[in-house]
């Protein structure tokens, strides 16, 4: 580089995605005849339709673009839009009816996989599985058949289509209701993963992104994660781990006391890992 | 404005060596911090040096070694702590679009959200008194970047600051548009007039920018954060213009959000292609600090949301 030569100078770009951006001033006429004048050295005229300073982009491409880029459709509810986000190199999908999969959770994948060479042979079961990124991570590199439960139908569709999208259709199964009614008595899973709401009602208003049936955990918090403990309680093989995820702020703490509580559980927290969003917590039978 | 109050130990110390007449600078440097506050307020104070400059301290210490010994002491541990906190990405896609959709995957708080339903008038107030401290030196932060740069990101940052800075018309220049809403609103806008009010939170949020833009070895992570920054403003800013509407807030600060949705939908392009990207196509080896940068700023304004959030629940 010489460090004196000519530079390209556009008057008029456009951005992939986004707006076309111009320079200098122009006069802007928008699609039902109102002229604009450009009030700034650079200009962002929207090009996806959906900005709500028209003609300018106010960035709303952002929450659409995922959706093109993914080539799904849009779903039937009206302002449904799938989402894609890219975890740990496995392509999710969802929509804001669905728990949006937070990347930190990446972590209970990892230490999730981390455990899978040393537990007994045997399917990883995921509950409260969500759009599935979870349990999908957690057995991507292993030889391991997945079975994911969710209430939710919208929630269920995401995680199969997703472990579709990953190529592990084969080896995952998603089953669809009240996780008390999905599971037979006598199935035992050598490894768990729980993934239960565990905001206290009042203060899911703090996450205003969410959908409230995905994160509230009832008055507590822990309505859900209680659940959570009895079907591990009663599905966790002999030698198996499982892996629960709640909120920060001490409710592991509370998590440890119930199980104290009640030793009928036969479950005892051997290990936990706090994460500024949320903490995990490793479940084993006492010797 | 005068130098704020102490909240510790080593703030105690440096400020009566500020203001006074003959100071003991040895003594103020061997004193710890005794909270994350004393430590912020302190840095915060010795940054205004390089601001506006604080009434009560004589100019000629900005570049005191008393002052920069103290300075650098903090700096260091705080760089440590936010780089702690960071893990690269690996990235998959081109620079532009990576850094795009890691800001856009990062899972922040919305303050804009409770702003546009939830929060009352005096909710809003206390939010705009906590904005404030950096609201009123936008962009100066930044400014300092200019002659550290290549040819090609340097003019791309310039073409983005001209417009923050009115473009040439002292009435657009962004700062003062939000000083003229804070007067209409019947807050003070001189300079740092909340800054004892205003939790540690605030204080660390302003002295990450502060750090970036003062050290030329940090222009990634300053551009990296100016980025983040854009990108993360218009459809919030819209959101708080809808909430100020519903809470009868003067024309003038519901003007100075609504500026914010047009012109950082413009700036958002131009820090992640023109500005960052030129960059890092000069200078390939500051990719990392870029993200590092970007990551900062949506850590610190997810702990400020945070804390406004428990300040809130909290019962007064």
């Amino acid at each position: 580089m010489t460090g004196s030569e000519r530079f390209p100078r556009p008057d008029v770009t456009l951005c992939p995605g986004g707006p076309m951006l111009v320079r200098g001033v122009h006069t802007v006429v928008d699609d039902v005849g109102n002229m604009h004048a450009t009030t700034r050295p650079v200009s962002a005229v929207c090009r996806c339709g959906h900005t709500s300073s028209a003609p300018w982009c106010d960035g709303t491409h952002k929450v659409a673009r995922t959706r093109n880029e993914s080539g799904s459709q849009r779903s039937t509810a009206s302002d449904t839009v799938v989402r894609t986000v890219t975890i740990d190199g496995l392509q999710i999908s969802y929509d804001q009816r669905v728990l949006e999969p937070r990347p930190w959770t990446a972590a209970q994948s990892r230490w999730a996989s981390s455990l899978l060479p040393f537990v007994p042979a045997g399917p990883v079961l995921e509950l409260c599985a969500g759009a599935g990124h979870i349990g999908l991570l957690a057995v991507r590199d292993h030889d391991r058949d997945l079975v994911m439960v969710d209430a939710d139908e919208h929630a269920c569709e995401y995680a199969r289509h997703n472990a579709q999208t990953a190529r592990m259709a084969d080896r995952v199964t998603v089953r669809c209701g009240p996780m008390q009614d999905v599971l037979e008595a006598d199935e035992q899973f050598p490894l768990i993963i729980a993934d239960p709401p565990w905001v206290p009602s009042d203060q899911v208003d703090t996450y205003p992104e969410d959908p409230h049936l995905a994160i509230d955990g009832g008055a507590t918090g822990l309505d859900l994660v209680k659940s959570c403990l009895e079907l591990v309680s009663a599905h966790l093989a002999e030698d198996g781990v499982s892996i629960l995820q709640v909120g920060p702020d001490g409710q592991t703490d509370r998590v440890a006391e119930h199980l104290v509580r009640h030793p009928e559980l036969r479950l005892g927290m051997r290990e936990r890992r706090l994460h500024a969003r949320g903490a995990l917590a490793l479940l084993v039978r006492p010797a | 404005m005068k130098t704020p109050q102490p909240r510790g130990d080593l703030s105690a110390a440096l400020f009566a060596a500020m203001i006074g007449h003959s100071p003991d600078w040895d003594l103020v440097r061997g004193v710890p911090a005794s909270s994350a506050g004393d430590a912020h307020i302190a840095l915060w104070s010795m940054y205004e040096l390089h601001y506006r400059g604080l009434e009560d301290v004589s100019e000629d210490l900005e570049w005191h070694p008393g002052i920069l010994t103290v300075r650098r002491r903090l700096e260091v541990e705080f760089e440590s702590e936010l780089r702690s906190r960071f893990t690269p990405p690996r990235l998959q896609q081109p620079f532009d679009e990576a850094l795009f959709d890691y800001v856009q995957q990062h899972d922040g708080l919305s303050l804009a959200a409770h702003v546009q339903r939830g929060f009352d008038r005096e909710q809003v107030l206390e939010l705009l008194r906590l904005r404030s401290l950096y609201h009123l030196k936008e962009s100066d932060a930044t400014a300092w970047l200019v002659p550290r740069l290549a040819t090609r990101p340097k003019a791309a940052l310039m073409e983005l600051l001209f417009d923050e800075y009115g473009a040439g018309d002292p009435n657009r220049l962004h700062a003062h548009m939000f000083a003229r809403g804070m007067t209409d609103a019947g807050l003070r806008a001189d300079y740092g007039a909340y800054v004892d009010d205003v939790p540690v939170e605030v204080l660390v949020l302003n002295n990450a920018m502060s750090l970036f833009g003062l050290h030329r070895r940090l222009r990634g992570a300053a551009l990296g954060h100016l980025a983040a920054f854009e990108t993360t403003s218009s459809l919030p800013s819209r959101r708080i213009t809808q909430g100020l509407a519903r809470l009868e807030f003067p024309q003038s600060l519901i003007d100075y959000y609504a500026e914010h949705v047009e012109a950082d939908a413009v700036h958002e392009q131009l820090a992640v292609r023109a500005i960052c990207g030129a960059l890092v196509a000069e200078e390939p080896h500051l990719v990392d600090d870029v993200f590092f940068g970007a990551f900062t700023c949506l850590d610190l304004e997810d702990r400020v949301a945070r804390r406004v959030l428990e300040d809130v629940r909290a019962p007064a």
